[in-house]
């Protein structure tokens, strides 16, 4: 499945007829729709990387990339990863609850909404199966997905309105298990830059195929961890604020918006790195950086990859040696 | 346009540009062309003379020919250019009363080039023409300098011509339009324009007698797929001046300071330290360690909040903002303050660190900086190259835990309790620098970057005791060469004239 996804995703690029018919962005400020063959490119990056898996490399995978702009790069490699990346079915929640031990945390959603909180019992009422989980009692027959969270702390506890699949969500086939990715709390990718930026990038909506089941945004794809909420995919990291100790993380994906970001580089420890070089910036010391790095370790082609840059993106890989 | 349709617009740009390629106008120019020659000639013919006499009229007369390269516009749009003239023909004449004959004929030929590109330049009447052909509101200028900026539009707006002007380094991301005029050479303003256009064509303008007219190019793309490669067409615009002979002098059009070269001694002091001199924005310059700790720097570009950040000092280049502490470096500062954090047990830990730097101040004194740097080696301290700073009491302990340890060993101490203390200070010290920046953002959020910007130069006022006197100010040069200075000089901002001519 994850074979057809990121070739699907893939083919965005490779063939522009099925990009112009049908894949899109949306400004959330303005609402104005664009297509860009550059967006879906950045996003068939991600998908690649994902697809490499438990990579044949001994060191890490870098995939230095100079953008017209940072604008949405990072968030759009970030997101193609994110679609791609497999995800187990989820399980029957009458299965799960005779498992639950009272006074575990669950991940539950109920009519579109992620309920975060506290398992005490389950009972039958009035005929019906019923389960007492924070303040309320619900009927588990309207409960689409349940999960424990045994390690979810308290101030994480809340509930969500979950957003509906959109085209893209549909079209990349993660419809049917959309519930349970936005359930998902892991950050499999970590965004390094200005965070003001990223989060700002994070508005933007992607559309592919049929546009009129609406265009998903990045933030619900990513669900950057922001220390609250009961679930995540991503977390955003300010590259000033980093101290070096601060960047070991459980992600599997690095993305390094700008120079800031890319003197973290040789500290991130992930399997994957995807280095953003912004040329509207004079700043050069990014890409002498990286050039450094890449001699220290092995140059890469891309080809093995299966990506090559779209017009107006130059980019080169590396292993770098850990 | 929305900030999406802006980012798409220009991806498809540089493909425009790709295919197109860029055109160079290369303008004749009569008086510009005297001028740059004299220059050249004033270079060659005082090589054999002491450089200093005549550093401060290069200085001014390459300021007039940057204004003249970079300024398409009447001379009386140019900020000051009187005041810059002015100078170049007191200096001259002062120079003439006290050098002999042989020089006059050269500064004779300087001071009338001079005067002469007091006119409108041969480059204005060609951008403005060709502001007319393309669309004067499908255009855009770009201007190498604020003060190019400034003159251009005064210029414009006068002449009811109401194409924006933006200056090359400037970050915002504005509408692509069809056309863009840079007023100057391509390598002055570095590769940015190419690979990420404002425009979907692209047409630097400027005078003939500039020699040097390739396109810059980016270390990355000389490595990389994809990689993005312009051609550019050369078009002789008017008469090239003919008959006026130009040694061929090694001269750059961007305005540099002539560096005071004071020798390197074979053996550097016990307090020494080698370090450049950066010259700064606001009449100032550092003594800049190359090898030290990394230092605070700024990027008003950025949103309120994440503007402050410490980089490796080799990153620094002209443009770069560095923030500064007046009167004192930031260290002595920074380590009272941490001191502070720690409260009643402050004096405890200072004598605990004490210890072991009165020791290893022992071992410098007996066995000299290279002695001890290289027993540190043999017993595997991988930083050994720093030990002299490792006396100061501002340095809380070798960065590495091993080096620290191995450090202990050698001196004959035990690692606890002065690993434990030093962690202290360390952890106080990181908390300290926090504070500052903290501090400096919520200063920076109410400060004007556009007076940083025009002015190269900011003064902060931070609420935080002992951090009063804070200034964020532009790097405009950096020495190619290292000069011994004492430690406590490092970082200290002090006046200097040697940056006047420069912006």
């Amino acid at each position: 499945v994850v074979r057809a996804l990121t070739c699907e995703i893939v083919a965005l690029v490779t063939s522009p007829s099925q990009s112009s018919g049908g894949f899109a962005l949306q400004d959330e400020a303005s609402g104005v729709a664009v297509a860009a063959t550059w967006a879906g490119s950045l996003l068939a990056l991600g998908a690649r990387l994902a697809r490499q898996g438990a990579a044949t490399l001994d060191g890490q995978l870098v995939v230095a990339l100079t953008v017209p702009v940072r604008d949405y790069a990072a968030a759009l490699i970030a997101a193609g990863w994110t679609l791609a990346a497999q995800i187990g079915r989820p399980g029957v929640p009458a299965e799960l609850v005779p498992t639950l031990s009272p006074g575990t945390p669950v991940r539950m959603v109920v009519s579109g909404v992620l309920v975060a909180e506290r398992f005490f019992e389950a009972a039958v009422i009035g005929g019906r199966a019923r389960i007492h989980v924070g303040p309320s009692w619900w009927h588990l027959d309207a409960v689409d997905y349940l999960t424990a969270a045994p390690d979810l702390p308290e101030h994480r506890f809340g509930r969500v309105r979950l957003a509906p699949a959109g085209s893209m969500v549909t079209r990349t086939g993660h419809a049917r298990t959309w519930i349970a990715e936005q359930c998902r709390a892991s950050a499999d990718v970590a965004l390094i830059g200005t965070k003001t930026w990223l989060v700002a990038d994070m508005g933007l909506g992607i559309g592919w195929g049929d546009l009129a089941a609406g265009f998903d945004r990045l933030d619900d794809i990513l669900r950057p961890d922001d220390g609250r909420r009961p679930s995540w995919a991503s977390t955003l990291r300010s590259a000033q604020l980093s101290e070096s100790t601060s960047l070991s993380s459980e992600a599997k994906l690095s993305v390094l918006d700008g120079s800031s970001a890319i003197r973290w580089l040789p500290d991130v420890a992930t399997p994957f790195a995807v280095a953003l070089i912004d040329r509207s910036s004079s700043d050069e010391f990014a890409a002498d950086s990286i050039l450094q790095l890449r001699s220290m370790g092995r140059p890469l082609s891309l080809e093995p990859i299966g990506w090559m840059p779209p017009p107006g993106i130059e980019a080169l890989a590396f292993e770098a040696h850990r | 346009m929305s900030r999406l349709q802006r980012v798409s617009a220009r991806y498809l740009a540089v493909e425009a540009l790709t295919t197109s390629g860029v055109e160079l106008l290369a303008v004749g120019d009569d008086a510009g062309t005297k001028l740059d020659s004299a220059i050249k000639q004033l270079r060659q013919d005082t090589q054999d003379d002491d450089p200093a006499v005549f550093s401060e009229l290069l200085a001014v007369a390459r300021q007039l020919r940057w204004r003249v390269a970079t300024e398409p516009f009447p001379a009386g749009y140019s900020h000051e250019r009187e005041t810059v003239l002015q100078a170049l023909l007191h200096l001259a004449a002062r120079l003439k009363l006290s050098l002999t004959g042989y020089l006059h004929g050269v500064l004779d030929e300087l001071v009338a080039a001079a005067t002469t590109v007091g006119q409108t330049p041969p480059t204005a009447g060609v951008l403005l023409e060709s502001l007319t052909e393309a669309g004067a509101e499908d255009c855009v200028i770009i201007t190498a300098s604020a003060r190019a900026r400034d003159g251009m539009t005064r210029w414009l707006g006068d002449l009811g011509v109401t194409t924006p002007v933006v200056r090359g380094t400037d970050r915002e991301l504005a509408d692509v339009v069809d056309q863009a005029y840079a007023a100057g050479p391509p390598r002055i303003f570095g590769s940015s324009l190419l690979s990420s256009p404002r425009a979907r064509a692209l047409t630097y303008i400027f005078p003939s007698w500039v020699r040097d007219r390739g396109l810059p190019a980016s270390t990355f793309s000389a490595h990389a797929q994809g990689a993005i490669r312009l051609r550019a067409r050369l078009f002789m615009i008017g008469q090239a001046p003919t008959g006026i002979l130009s040694p061929a002098v090694d001269d750059e059009l961007v305005p540099t300071p002539l560096w005071p070269r004071t020798p390197v001694p074979a053996e550097l002091g016990s307090d020494e330290v080698l370090a450049r001199r950066v010259l700064l924005g606001g009449g100032l310059a550092i003594m800049l360690d190359q090898g030290g700790e990394h230092i605070r720097t700024l990027d008003p570009a950025r949103p309120p909040g994440e503007r402050v950040e410490f980089r490796d000092v080799s990153t620094i280049a002209p443009g770069s903002y560095l923030v500064l502490r007046e009167g004192a470096t930031e260290s002595e500062a920074l380590f009272a303050r941490a001191i502070d954090l720690l409260g009643e047990g402050g004096s405890d830990v200072l004598d605990g660190q004490q210890r072991w730097k009165d020791e290893l101040d022992r071992q410098l004194d007996r066995c000299g900086r290279a002695g001890v740097t290289a027993a540190l080696r043999r017993a595997g301290v991988r930083a050994a190259d720093q030990a002299p700073t490792w006396t100061a009491r501002t340095v809380a302990r070798p960065q590495a835990d091993r080096d620290f340890e191995l450090l202990l060993g050698w001196l004959g101490l035990p690692l606890q309790p002065h690993l434990a203390l030093a962690n202290r200070v360390r952890r106080a010290r990181l908390q300290a620098m926090a504070d500052v920046r903290e501090a400096l953002e919520d200063a920076l959020s109410m400060a004007s970057m556009d007076q940083l910007d025009r002015n190269g130069y900011l003064r902060l006022d931070l609420s935080l005791p002992g951090f009063a006197g804070i200034i964020a100010t532009r790097v405009l040069a950096l020495a190619p060469f290292e000069e011994a200075v004492p430690r406590r000089e490092l970082r200290l901002p002090v006046p200097d004239r040697s940056a006047l001519w420069l912006e």
